[in-house]
């Protein structure tokens, strides 16, 4: 009995670790949701295939850089390039899915993103072939290899690049808060946030302003899926049950909110962890995220940073 | 919670009415007693609380305190959709019409709370159905012909003109079997020929099907024509009511719409 | 295309068409966006499967589809109050999401999930991610589990169900219910006003629709013979949205019309082939319906941006055959 107690006790901080660094990434991408959602009040469903084109197109990029390359410059460089990809991809589907059907009501824009999601998933499982790319291991000092190896936590290894998970989001982070809160541009996303319309009147160019938007938010979610595709497979729908979780988790904070994105995706991540360090089987895991979010939707539907609004009879 | 009424308030009766919102108090130790048959102004400049008693009548908005009779039932919490078959009825500062139905349906989804068949009745198509939708339809015709809407019945609601959109609102009232009728500005936006029509239907609404009618108008020669009583709100409270000459004269019913004077006192407000 | 070849296809479309009118209860008319009828359709079709294991009446035969049923409609519903009743106050994105869910952990839920093996079989457990294969006969030759069988409903059942379930939903529509939940749809407080329990009524709709799918999802059961949770998923109950959308948010003929155009399109799609055509990629060399995933999404795209209220609106026909009803009822009448 002492002996499972204290087996499981030395396993807890790998899972808090753990759960933490993929709660960084929940945040990443729970962030990009937030900022679409506070900006034009749309829950964008294929955020999390930006994810996914992200992790693609760092994939690509790899495939191009030299063998000889430095993991130490190769990886920023593709973390970069999925980034761009992720930032690109959020921006055409705007100009070309949204835009059209932003003045044509909620139910609009929830199906046009729900078919956008479709379609870049299986646009990408029809070119891919639907095979699971991974990092080639086999030689030492390579990208793979190096994104594979441990660290011991208690009595078990985490791999160390998930430790980059929460590096880099917090730097994200640090620059997102810096836009938004100290150059015209964020102040401008606030403006928009508040009131589209009001905003234009004061001459503010609310279709830039959402543009650029969504290139933030693609941006983040691009890099977050190539940082997991890192240390995991790069396959079409590994966008799907992470989108649907990072939305969780900008609920879980309250949908709008950024600094309720990043609180929420941690929370979640931990959730998570201690769900499966307590036993809940892995095939429940998943089922834990949309508890969560019904529990948060009927019992604070704000979220935990969030504000209630209220219709004027 | 007290069953004791005062006899002559047996009609309508609310007594010290207050609501907040936020820091903002939109209404104040409103109280208010109707007669049957009787018609009542409700007036006072834009922003005085004048819907939002409306919405503590009718239950669309929860009381911070104060109490509510209607024909010796207490309904001060009761929710909305009760106090409509209760047969308090209201209409809106923006018409709420059910855009994509005809103008038939939305008088018939008003008659709603005279359905008397369940939804199995209605699968199945069983004789009460028939009986009751028979009803119902002749009933709907006839508050179309009373607004003049009776050749405008399968009209698609969103399109009518404005001036018709407001008449809908009010029959929909009508239909719903309401004793007591809150109109809320139905004279807004209406060409004088329009208003002259509306003052006659709200003088008919009284005399011919015996309702009573609280009305919130911007409309002075109107409200000054039509109501037998006004009561005059400024920042949530009460601060006159009487006959229409005593309201026009009371000074500060005059500061209240005018500001202070800079000369000549104790003329009317418009 | 043959009889046997197109039997199954009739089968799914009949199924497509259920699933759609009941999802056309609680988005179209009541205009509640619920994203979670995967769900009710798997717990009718799981329904009636266990019931095919554990409390088959053995006198019935083939009637037992009968109480397999209705009690898949049972349980569906009460499920939907489960999810109905928190719901209550979330109001469009928020009520999607949330049906969304529960349409996940429903699935989730059964594709981890053992069930005891019953009378069929003592002592195993069956379920999971495979789900349980049934077969007609048992013993038979079919790559089932030899010791299940289940009773056969197949083209007519199925469309003898469509039919009754469109009379009995349009004459809901038609009636003070389906005014009231229509009335909800456009606007909630004018419903509050006309003394419409709103409450009640979201209730009473997701009920409705959720007893419907489950009846879908009980005959999907018994043509299959078949339950696994992949049926089941999001992409399921995005397909009868689309279904709902192209048709018509409120039109329940127009559901019919689209599950009918949606069902068949990957079959008339495989006609048409690109294997031939020299200018493309080799990867994209496919016959047509392979592409027909991809289509979906762009069809479901361009719809709602050119198309909105779908092929009939809310009306159940379309105006030139209103018209023409109206003109033969003129003439009937003295």
């Amino acid at each position: 009995m002492d002996q499972d107690l204290s087996e499981a006790m030395s396993d807890l901080p790998f899972y808090l670790v753990s759960g933490l660094c993929v709660g960084a990434i929940y945040a990443l991408v729970a962030v990009g949701y937030t900022l679409v959602y506070g900006i034009i009040k749309l829950i964008n469903f294929a955020h999390g295939e930006f994810y996914m084109v992200g992790a693609y197109a760092g994939f690509g990029v790899y495939c191009l850089l030299p063998a000889s390359l430095s993991p130490w410059a190769a990886i920023p460089l593709m973390l970069l390039a999925s980034g761009a990809a992720g930032a690109a991809i959020a921006g055409v589907t705007e100009r070309v899915a949204y835009k059209p059907i932003r003045r044509s009501g909620r139910l609009a824009a929830l199906l046009t993103a729900i078919g956008v999601s479709f379609l870049l998933q299986n646009t990408f499982t029809f070119v891919a072939n639907a095979q699971p790319l991974q990092y080639p291991t086999g030689v030492a000092g390579s990208v793979g290899e190096v994104c594979q190896r441990t660290v011991r936590i208690g009595s078990d290894g985490i791999t160390v690049v998930k430790f980059a998970y929460l590096g880099v989001a917090l730097l994200f982070c640090v620059v997102l808060w810096f836009i938004v809160m100290r150059t015209a541009f964020g102040r401008a996303m606030r403006a928009v946030s508040q009131d589209a319309d009001a905003a234009v009147l004061m001459g503010v160019n609310v279709d830039k302003v959402i543009r650029n938007t969504f290139l933030i938010g693609g941006f983040m979610a691009g890099t977050a899926g190539n940082l997991i595709a890192l240390q995991s497979v790069t396959e079409p729908m590994m966008g799907f049950m992470p989108g649907l979780k990072s939305f969780v988790a900008a609920v879980l904070g309250g949908i709008g909110s950024v600094p309720g994105a990043i609180v929420g995706g941690l929370a979640l991540g931990m959730i998570e962890g201690l769900a499966v360090w307590a036993g809940v089987p892995t095939g429940y895991k998943d089922v834990a995220a949309f508890v969560i979010l019904i529990l948060v939707l009927v019992i604070r539907p704000q979220g935990l940073l969030g504000r209630l609004r209220n219709e004027k009879v | 919670m007290t069953t004791g009424i005062r006899k002559e308030f047996d009609f309508f009766f609310a007594e010290g009415l207050s609501k907040r919102f936020g820091g903002v108090a939109a209404v104040s130790d409103f109280s208010l007693e109707l007669k049957a048959r009787t018609l009542v102004g409700l007036i006072g400049p834009n922003g005085a609380g004048k819907t939002t008693v409306f919405n503590l009548i009718t239950g669309m908005e929860r009381l911070d305190s104060g109490t509510v009779y209607f024909r010796q039932r207490y309904i001060t919490d009761e929710p909305a959709h009760r106090i409509s078959m209760l047969g308090i009825a209201r209409t809106f500062q923006n018409t709420r019409l059910l855009g994509h139905l005809s103008v038939l349906d939305n008088v018939k989804v008003a008659c709603h709370a005279h359905i008397r068949y369940n939804v199995f009745e209605a699968a199945l198509r069983l004789p009460r159905f028939h009986r009751v939708e028979r009803d119902i339809e002749a009933k709907s015709r006839e508050f179309l012909d009373l607004v003049g809407l009776a050749g405008e019945q399968q009209t698609l609601a969103a399109s009518l003109p404005y001036g018709l959109r407001r008449k809908l609102e009010i029959a929909r009232a009508l239909a719903t079997g309401a004793d007591l009728l809150l109109l809320d500005e139905p004279g807004a936006g209406l060409n004088p020929t329009e208003t002259a029509e509306l003052t006659r239907l709200i003088r008919l609404l009284r005399d011919d099907f015996g309702v009573s009618v609280l009305l919130i108008e911007h409309d002075m020669p109107m409200v000054m024509s039509l109501c037998e009583h006004i009561v005059v709100l400024n920042f949530g409270r009460t601060i006159a009511q009487g006959s229409p000459d005593a309201v026009k004269s009371n000074p500060a019913v005059i500061e209240a719409y005018l500001g202070k004077p800079r000369s000549k006192p104790g003329e009317p407000p418009c | 295309m043959s009889w046997t070849e197109l039997q199954p296809i009739l089968c799914q479309v009949g199924i497509l068409a259920l699933l759609a009118l009941s999802l056309n209860v609680i988005c179209g008319m009541t205009g509640l966006l619920q994203l979670g009828h995967a769900g009710f359709f798997a717990i009718g079709a799981y329904t009636a499967g266990l019931y095919a294991i554990y409390a088959t009446v053995p006198g019935l035969g083939w009637f037992n589809v009968l109480p397999a049923a209705l009690l898949a409609m049972l349980m569906a519903a009460l499920f939907s109050l489960a999810i109905g009743i928190p719901c209550l106050r979330l109001a469009g994105d928020y009520l999607a999401i949330a049906t969304l869910g529960f349409g996940e952990i429903v699935r989730l839920v059964l594709t981890n999930v053992d069930f005891p093996g019953g009378r069929m079989f003592p002592g195993e457990r069956i379920g999971g991610p495979t789900g349980i294969a049934f077969t007609e006969f048992p013993g038979s030759l079919w790559p089932a589990h030899p010791h299940y069988s289940a009773e056969y409903a197949g083209l007519g059942v199925i469309w003898v169900a469509v039919i009754l379930v469109y009379v009995v939903l349009l004459n809901i529509k038609r009636s003070s219910v389906g005014r009231a939940f229509m009335c909800i749809r456009e606007d909630e407080i004018a419903a509050r006003a006309m003394g419409i329990d709103v409450p009640r009524y979201k209730i009473g709709a997701f009920l409705l629709s959720a007893a419907f799918a489950g009846l879908a999802g009980a005959l999907f059961f018994h043509q299959q013979l078949l339950v696994s949770p992949s049926n089941f998923s999001l992409l399921k109950s995005i397909e009868v949205l689309l279904v709902v959308v192209l048709g018509g948010m409120g039109s329940l003929a127009g559901s019919v019309c689209a599950a009918v155009l949606l069902a068949l399109l990957p079959y008339a799609l495989r006609h048409v082939d690109l294997s031939g055509v020299g200018w493309l990629p080799h990867a994209l060399q496919k016959p047509l319906s392979e592409y027909s995933m991809l289509l979906y999404a762009v069809l479901l795209i361009v719809l709602i941006r050119l198309m909105p209220q779908g092929i009939l609106a809310m009306k159940e026909a379309p105006p030139w055959l209103e018209a023409w009803f109206m003109r033969i009822r003129g003439r009937a009448q003295p």
